[in-house]
């Protein structure tokens, strides 16, 4: 079975936060479970990617965290899209069509072969 | 629910109490409960979602450059002693420590050869005795030995 190539998806780990927070703030697991579901249970980001990523985002100032105090000891860091989060999210989402254009052509040709 | 913190105690074993380190346990702990408690909640047993968890956690290794997160110097390290100098970060400390090290190979080979020499008695006429008290003797025969053979050859 093909598996998806983790080269690939690490450029787009970002337009998949991003989308999801688009709809509104969420945290690590909650973003992490509607990835997969989104996906078909394709894609399963990991936490490490999925922390690293939060992380780069934060520092880029595309999303900002707050952290919540739930019962008992226990904290959870929610995420929220800035407005330089929007702007870097579509500019993702060209990037991307214009990456699966090229790509894509390249395809074709060798499923023609 | 202690395996998830024995996990993140060896993943973090080899990386110092920085900031940046805490910042990861921190955040990396907090998902890996949650998913570790939904888990539990959607009716699977201890054991399963503790495989769950760790099987999905990933590997910090391949983050831990972007995440600037450092691991110790020391033989802790999981590369060895030298893989914090020879991060591509620093190249200049690394080039430092390769000066270091070699130097101090060059000087002890030259030493060793010299206390050789001195000991044998290859390019002399006489044997040195064997021992620590008389290491110094040697060196230095082994060492005009040495100096006699390449003017000796010029």
């Amino acid at each position: 079975m093909v598996e998806i190539s983790s080269d690939i998806i690490r450029g787009y780990n970002d337009i998949m936060i991003l989308k999801i927070l688009m709809d509104g703030s969420s945290y690590g697991y909650e973003i992490q479970k509607k990835i997969k579901e989104l996906t078909d249970g394709k894609y399963v980001i990991k936490e490490t990617t999925l922390y690293s990523a939060f992380a780069r985002l934060e520092k880029a100032g595309y999303v900002s965290s707050t952290v919540k105090n739930l019962e008992g000891e226990k904290k959870r860091t929610y995420y929220d899209m800035t407005a330089l989060g929007k702007e870097y999210y579509t500019m993702k989402c060209e990037e991307w069509e214009l990456t699966r254009e090229v790509i894509g052509k390249f395809v074709k040709e060798i499923s023609r072969a | 629910m202690n395996r998830i913190q024995q996990k993140l105690d060896g993943i973090f074993i080899n990386f110092p109490d920085t900031e940046e380190n805490r910042a990861a346990r921190e955040k990396l702990e907090e998902m890996m409960y949650d998913k570790y408690d939904a888990l539990v909640a959607e009716g699977k047993s201890s054991i399963e979602a503790y495989a769950i968890v760790n099987a999905e956690l990933g590997d910090l290794e391949s983050v831990k450059e972007e995440l600037g997160i450092t691991e110790y110097a020391g033989p802790m390290s999981s590369k060895g002693m030298t893989s914090a100098y020879t991060d591509e970060k620093h190249p200049e400390r690394a080039k430092v420590i390769r000066i270091i090290v070699w130097s101090l190979v060059g000087v002890c080979g030259c030493l060793a050869i010299f206390w050789a020499l001195g000991l044998c008695g290859f390019f002399g006429d006489h044997w040195v005795e064997w021992g620590l008290d008389v290491a110094w003797d040697n060196f230095w025969t082994g060492f005009k030995r040495v100096l006699h053979f390449l003017i000796f050859f010029k």
